[in-house]
């Protein structure tokens, strides 16, 4: 499985400028890759695009070897799940099971195989206990987790998480990673929209966005190397590794602790 | 004056449960200037239930509690109006969503001051000076604030508080899902607020680095009880059996400088309040 | 806010929470029909009780269905009394004289100002009201001292109180009946029945799954946006707008700053629902397998003509008294 965006640009009715602009990259099986950026740098544009639920965008989006178009929509977002930002506006059911079962009854799933499948999800996001919840009464980070139970179900090899936890507290955060940790694992291509560093540190690459483009594409580790990037795209550094750039500019060349530094980056 | 709770609790009536005690007997006062506290604990544990006690959107079911001389109670006299008390304890809310109604930017931020009898003109006068205090750039006063990016909505939101020309400021979660950027804009007016227009900040956050850095005193509430209430750096020496227990986080300079302590075999004080104060431990 | 339970439904395992949504939405219909069929308050008793017969045999609390009934005590108290008092057929059952007086008109004072201030402690408030309105009768009859300024006759007549009755139980038995309905069943399975039942208006291009799942989006947001609603007063009263204070024009104006919100967010919402919806490959009018199938049972059809039976009955009873 693979995604490929060519010169993709796209201009909201309303707005001058493109609010994406000329984006080409490649992701391919398996990668775990940060898309980071400020508010209104374009990333959450994109992760609507690759959906395929904005129109008349330019340049090409192809999943596989399928371009991404009005005719194979529906084949394409069989590979697709997306998980938005707030969990209070994804579920259209009065209970977690029937909301798990609204994409399995959208894909036409034999019924008798639903519950099995409602099943395995849920435990894979353990919420195994929530079943016949009302999601009203859930927490958010539960929310968000049934979000991903509800995508795990049809079984997409591709999940994309527009800043899916930038609502949740600390706790339920934890529990969200944990989750994604394990769907990367088991071999899913995972595309994680986000302006927390912490959290994109966790990834193998990672694409840097400003103002609609694409400042540096390249892997997490050098990326977050690259201080004047970061500032550019008015990001942060990490702590540990904006302790690790100031110690270095200040002369410091333990390289002992230099390199404990950087590790620990990964750990917060 | 500001604040004065003894012994309040707040409880509310839950069908199968019963009674169900979101507060109990907190106690304690907060100055109504130059306090800059940070009320924390995780969340259900009641601070948020507490904020809203502070400027009687909720009333103790016991205890006695005092907002500028005036106590909070069910039965109150007939010329004891709650909006006065609001008017000193400003609440901004965690989504600038909940309060944005009008046409522009400039007649949002004119309706807490219109609210308490100001006349047109001097509603207006006010709400500019508020908007310059959140750094709002003039040519966006006329437009309509709905279309505004998430961070200039989240200033708006908090002029409108200002405009009520509070001594108290409380933000719910101010920095739960905002960009770095618009994130370093709100902690430095944060610290403007307190120190150079002497009001009593009070922020409701999961963020231990805004904690250990802005705040000069932490109450960390725990399963509707005060569990501490002192310094960040008291709060942050105690055991870490003591801030588990309450569920909580440390904060980045002091996770990383117990990093290097334990790995790197450094010997740092870990009880760094900020990143720039660990580089310097480093460096020493 | 966290207790707010989307319809009433209670959990249990009555054979009325095994049958089908479909018969039970069918039956409650057919039955409300066979009740407006009924004509004097003797019919009307029996009704409430096979009523009370179905309850009983449910284990159904009828504590819980009479909470049901609650919204209705306004209303129903009104169309008792204005039956009572102005409709003067028949024999007269019940005659007295009540006058105002020094004494009754103290002691209506003392009386009222009691009950305002107790109010608040009474657990049974329609129980407390009663005994209020009791108080004043009797205060109105029996005490007559120094002088009567004023009396009026109080008349009680047969068809009056016969029609105020027959009135007050058939709304009873109606809205019971919708009680027992919900509280029953699921909300997710009182959709799928309406869906099902709703199947023949095809041919009016109505589509019954999409009725459906409008129904179902909106017993999911109903609790998210009231509580929503609590918070943008809370909001709005943390800038002077209070909504439990203020005259009239003021209220009006401040409903302005909770509405506007209110739309915003729900605007906001639907937008991000839809794209939720059509990731997980929703294609309106596209078809779509069940995962809850509906089972009609043996017992079912049984319902089905008992309820039938009951029409029967008292289409019978129509047209033969």
């Amino acid at each position: 499985m693979s995604i490929i965006v060519k010169n993709l640009s796209y201009k909201y009715e309303d707005e001058e400028k493109n609010a994406v602009n000329a984006l080409s990259f490649t992701i391919e099986n398996g990668e775990w890759v940060s898309i980071i950026g400020h508010n209104g740098s374009g990333k959450s544009t994109l992760a609507k695009l690759l959906m395929g639920l904005l129109e008349k965008k330019e340049g090409e989006i192809y999943i596989e070897d399928l371009p991404l178009n009005e005719n194979n929509l529906y084949e394409i977002r069989k590979h697709l799940g997306i998980v938005f930002q707030n969990p209070d506006n994804q579920f259209v059911a009065t209970s977690v099971e029937d909301d798990i079962a609204f994409g399995l009854e959208n894909l036409e799933v034999d019924p008798a195989l639903m519950e099995g499948m409602i099943d395995s999800a849920l435990s894979e996001v353990n919420m195994t206990n929530y079943k016949k919840s009302e999601p009203y009464l859930l927490s958010g980070g539960q929310k968000q987790r049934v979000a991903i139970a509800g995508i795990l179900a049809m079984n997409p090899e591709i999940i994309i998480l527009d800043e899916a936890t930038s609502m949740l507290d600390p706790e339920g955060k934890e529990d969200f990673i944990n989750v994604v940790k394990k769907l990367k694992e088991k071999g899913k291509i995972i595309i994680m929209i986000t302006h927390d560093m912490n959290e994109a540190l966790l990834s193998d690459r990672t694409i840097v966005m400003s103002n609609g483009e694409i400042l540096k594409d390249g892997k997490t580790e050098e990326i977050m190397m690259d201080e004047k990037t970061l500032k550019e795209a008015r990001l942060e550094l990490p702590s540990a590794l904006y302790v690790y750039h100031s110690l270095k500019k200040a002369g410091y060349n333990n390289e002992e602790v230099l390199k404990v530094l950087w590790e620990s980056a990964s750990k917060m | 004056m500001g604040i004065r709770l003894e012994n309040v609790s707040y409880s509310y009536n839950k069908k199968k449960k019963g009674t169900v005690y979101a507060l109990k007997n907190i106690t304690l006062s907060i100055d109504d200037k130059d306090e800059f506290i940070a009320l924390i604990g995780e969340t259900g544990s009641g601070k948020s239930t507490l904020a809203s006690l502070f400027n009687a959107l909720k009333i103790p079911s016991s205890g006695e509690e005092y907002v500028f001389g005036i106590k909070i109670q069910e039965r109150r006299k007939r010329k004891e109006n709650y909006n006065d008390i609001r008017k000193h304890v400003g609440l901004v809310f965690q989504f600038p969503e909940y309060q944005l109604f009008e046409e522009t930017v400039l007649n949002d931020v004119m309706f807490a001051p219109r609210n308490f009898g100001k006349s047109k003109e001097e509603a207006e006068k006010i709400a500019v000076s508020a908007l310059e205090m959140v750094h709002f750039p003039k040519e966006m006063y006329d437009k309509t604030p709905f279309t505004l990016s998430g961070g200039e909505k989240k200033m708006v939101s908090i002029a409108g508080i200002l405009s009520m020309e509070p001594d108290i400021l409380i933000f719910d979660e101010p920095t739960a899902g905002i960009d770095p950027e618009n994130r370093n804009k709100l902690t430095k007016l944060f610290k403007d607020l307190n120190e150079q227009a002497h009001k009593t900040i009070i922020i409701i956050t999961h963020d231990m680095n805004i904690v250990s850095k802005y705040a000069k005193r932490v109450i960390v509430m725990s399963e509707g009880e005060v569990a501490f209430d002192g310094t960040p750096k008291k709060l942050f020496e105690s055991s870490e059996d003591q801030i588990a227990s309450f569920n909580l986080d440390y904060p980045d300079s002091i996770k990383i400088a117990k990093y290097l302590n334990e790995k790197a075999g450094l010997n740092l004080n870990p009880n760094q309040n900020d990143l720039n104060s660990l580089i310097k431990e480093i460096l020493s | 806010m966290k207790n707010f339970v989307l319809g009433q439904y209670m959990p249990g395992d009555s054979y009325l929470h095994k049958l089908d949504p479909r018969l039970k939405i069918i039956a409650t219909i057919v039955i409300m029909v066979a009740v407006f069929f009924l004509k004097n308050i003797y019919e009307m008793m029996g009704a409430l009780l096979i009523l009370i017969v179905i309850l009983l045999s449910a284990r159904l609390s009828i504590l819980k269905v009479l909470q049901g009934l609650k919204p209705l005590i306004v209303l129903s108290i009104f169309v008792f009394v204005f039956q009572i008092f102005f409709n003067k057929g028949g024999e007269v059952l019940y005659q007295t004289s009540l006058s105002f007086s020094i004494s009754s008109i103290i002691a209506i004072v003392v009386i009222t100002f009691f009950y305002f201030f107790l109010m608040r402690y009474m657990k049974l408030k329609v129980l407390y009201f009663f005994l209020y309105v009791s108080l004043l009768f009797v205060s109105l009859k029996y005490l007559l001292y120094p002088d009567v300024y004023y009396s009026f006759n109080l008349e009680i007549y047969e068809e009056g109180m016969n029609t105020s009755l027959f009135v007050f139980f058939r709304l009873i038995t109606v809205v019971s009946l919708a009680t027992i309905l919900t509280l029953t069943t699921k909300p997710t399975e009182l959709t799928l029945g309406t869906e099902y039942l709703m199947k023949p208006l095809k041919i009016f291009k109505i589509n019954p799954e999409e009725f459906a799942l409008i129904i179902s989006i909106a017993l999911r947001y109903i609790p998210t946006i009231l509580d929503e609603s609590f918070k943008i007063m809370d909001a709005q009263a943390s800038r002077g707008a209070d909504f439990k204070q203020g005259s009239l024009t003021k209220k009006v104006g401040q409903l302005v700053s909770l509405l506007v919100p209110m739309f915003v967010i729900s605007f906001e919402r639907s937008d991000q629902l839809a794209d939720a919806m059509e990731s997980r490959n929703f294609v309106p009018g596209k078809p779509k397998t069940k995962y809850r199938a509906l089972k009609w049972q043996t017992a079912d059809t049984i319902s089905l003509i008992f309820s039938l039976l009951l029409l029967g009955g008292s289409i019978c009873l129509y047209i033969l008294f």
